[in-house]
């Protein structure tokens, strides 16, 4: 309800460009003129536009990765050590919490933690849940799928996956203002500057 | 972007000047004074820490030359920006591989007994596992055939093994500087295409040749110090101990050369990057191959080949062997995993320097223990051995690129690096 009476008017201004040069000037000038919340949108990623866009942020996706794929090796180890019952510790824990212990098997005369044979587990499930990081992380960042999308709204705005470069500047910004923002696009030489609505 | 930097055949060649003169000054003393003491180590410490000794210095230093020659051969191979830039380096790195086969000479007519117990005298007629490889494992030839295997009478022995091994490597490495000099003199575009063309080819058959090589080299100067124990991952294996090798001593080189002119323009961050992503796949292959050794090894559970491991478990073995994976392997793996570190030259080198560490650990481990499986032992000798060659060599490396062109200016990939300034 609240969110419904203070919602702006738009979703944001959109200015469309002929060149991916005259984007990358607009992106760097709205960062001068201190807007946060904005987008590019270009046919092509252009590396330079979205190192700016993304303030020379490194992804997160990496770090998730990572951590997905240490969670997998330490996962896949303990879980072959438990099944075998070669961590004495690990047998309490389980046995308290769900009554269940793992069947230590005599293979060959080996050792029941046979961490040489665990190797290949081990390493696969470090694989698969880095793998599975990667994948839920980057939907998780982008925000993707998104069935609905205002900018689709503009009819002019189906050309971002042909030829035209569009920059939109979100109303969300404490910055933004409708005749201000729409002076300061106009100002950089644009095409033409749109309203974006919800 | 920078304005175009021209370059001219008489400006890529490195004059070196002070830097030059105090490296191979300071190489010399450390390799002069390292030798004497290595020569008089052999009445101090005796024969046996002698050669095990030099036996690792010469293989640690011959890893990187060789190791410094194959990555100059496949970055012409794979061709692209990350690696032209240092082949003129590896290629003079090539040119030092003469030396070695001098350096192998004590081992040759001196410390094979010490070295290979299936060169001492009765053990082939004590040991039934020995006396099968006979064959193989021989320092000259057989033509009497006293080994029944008919084949045996025309394998070549370990000395005349060594012999064709350098006469291979040193084939390539001359062969390759020449096809480098004639693409330089090249007047015309056809001539150069022609040239590259040619060296192209070189480095493709070189890499195969250098596969097999170090195979034959792999189980002769490491594998048959313990004549009862196989690996048929070991050529692999030396191979990655090599390029490990000359990726690794390349970082220290390209901080050199990246000071200096004509590679000064030419060394930027995205080549550090390059070898740091080079040594991380080098490091992941070390632990992919180690591992898959030890897994065979381990399932199979034959008496013949988990003795290797049991010596490298018990007895004081155990620390470095957990030492040694630990810092040959997720040390370096764990740091290089992140991307911003490789493009800083003095972490890459700090990286680089435990990474040589660890290339002689890991011939330590792999030849010391089979000599001595009773328990570890360590001589400070174990040490000086490897200065006194290493000063020696860098000293005859550093002398190699003295006058020589070190940019191939008329090299395409060259031209666009240039021109992106």
């Amino acid at each position: 309800m609240a969110t419904a009476i203070s919602r702006p008017a738009t979703y944001g201004l959109m200015a469309e460009f002929i060149t991916p040069q005259a984007l990358y000037d607009a992106v760097k000038a709205a960062k001068a003129e201190g807007y946060e919340k904005l987008d590019a949108h270009m046919p092509y990623p252009v590396e330079d536009i979205c190192h700016e866009v993304s303030n020379h942020k490194r992804s997160k996706v990496s770090m998730i990765v990572f951590i997905g794929g240490l969670t997998g090796a330490v996962f896949g180890f303990l879980f072959q050590s438990w099944a075998m019952g070669a961590l004495p510790w690990l047998q309490d824990l389980t046995s308290q919490i769900f009554n269940y212990q793992g069947y230590p098997y005599n293979i060959g005369g080996r050792p029941y933690l046979s961490w040489p044979a665990f190797i290949p587990v081990t390493f696969e499930l470090t694989v698969l849940f880095g793998a599975f990081s990667a994948v839920i992380g980057m939907f998780a960042l982008n925000g993707l799928p998104s069935p609905y999308h205002p900018v689709f709204n503009v009819e002019r705005f189906s050309r971002h996956s042909v030829d035209r470069f569009f920059l939109v500047l979100e109303s969300e910004d404490p910055k933004f203002d409708q005749a201000e923002t729409r002076s300061f696009l106009e100002g950089l030489g644009p095409e033409e500057v749109m309203d974006v609505d919800w | 972007m920078s304005e175009q930097v021209i370059m001219t055949i008489d400006d890529a060649r490195f004059d070196g000047g002070d830097g030059l003169r105090s490296v191979r000054q300071k190489a010399l003393i450390a390799g002069v004074i390292g030798a004497l003491a290595t020569a008089g180590g052999y009445f101090a410490v005796g024969r046996d820490v002698f050669y095990r000794a030099y036996l690792i210095g010469w293989l640690f230093w011959l890893g990187i030359a060789v190791g410094l020659l194959s990555l100059g051969m496949i970055a012409q191979v794979a061709g692209g920006r990350w690696g032209i830039q240092m082949r003129r380096v590896q290629e003079a790195s090539g040119r030092t591989l003469w030396f070695f086969l001098i350096l192998a000479l004590p081992i040759c007519f001196g410390g094979l007994e010490s070295l290979f117990s299936w060169a001492r005298d009765g053990v082939a007629a004590s040991d039934a596992l020995v006396a099968e490889k006979t064959g193989y494992l021989k320092a000259w030839f057989d033509f009497e055939g006293t080994n029944p295997e008919w084949m045996a009478t025309f394998v070549p022995g370990f000395i005349p093994r060594i012999l064709i091994i350098f006469v291979l490597w040193l084939l390539w490495a001359y062969r390759l500087s020449a096809l480098s000099n004639a693409f330089d003199a090249a007047g015309t575009h056809e001539e150069r295409e022609r040239a590259r063309d040619k060296q192209i080819k070189w480095c493709a058959g070189g890499l195969l040749v250098f596969a097999v090589v170090a195979t034959f080299a792999s189980i002769d100067w490491v594998m048959s110090t313990d004549p009862h124990w196989f690996s048929s991952l070991y050529g692999p294996q030396f191979i990655i101990w090599q390029l490990l090798s000359g990726v690794a001593f390349s970082i220290p080189l390209m901080i050199f050369f990246g000071n200096r002119e004509p590679l000064k323009h030419l060394l930027d961050p995205k080549q550090f990057h390059a070898y740091g992503k080079w040594m991380l796949a080098f490091t992941m292959v070390w632990g992919y191959f180690n591992a898959s050794q030890i897994i065979i090894i381990w399932s199979g559970n034959l008496p013949e080949e988990v003795g290797w491991y049991i010596h490298r478990s018990t007895g004081g073995w155990y620390w470095f062997t957990a030492a040694l994976v630990l810092f040959t392997f997720f040390v370096p793996f764990v740091i290089l995993l992140f991307q911003p570190l490789k493009f800083k030259p003095k972490i890459l080198l700090r990286i680089a320097l435990l990474v040589l560490a660890t290339r002689w650990l890991d011939y330590y481990w792999n030849i010391v223990p089979n000599l001595h499986p009773d328990g570890f032992t360590m001589h400070v000798f174990d040490v000086i051995a490897p200065i006194g060659i290493g000063g020696l060599w860098i000293w005859l490396l550093f002398g190699q690129v003295q006058g020589k062109v070190l940019v191939p200016v008329h090299d395409p990939v060259i031209q666009e690096a240039l021109s992106d300034g």
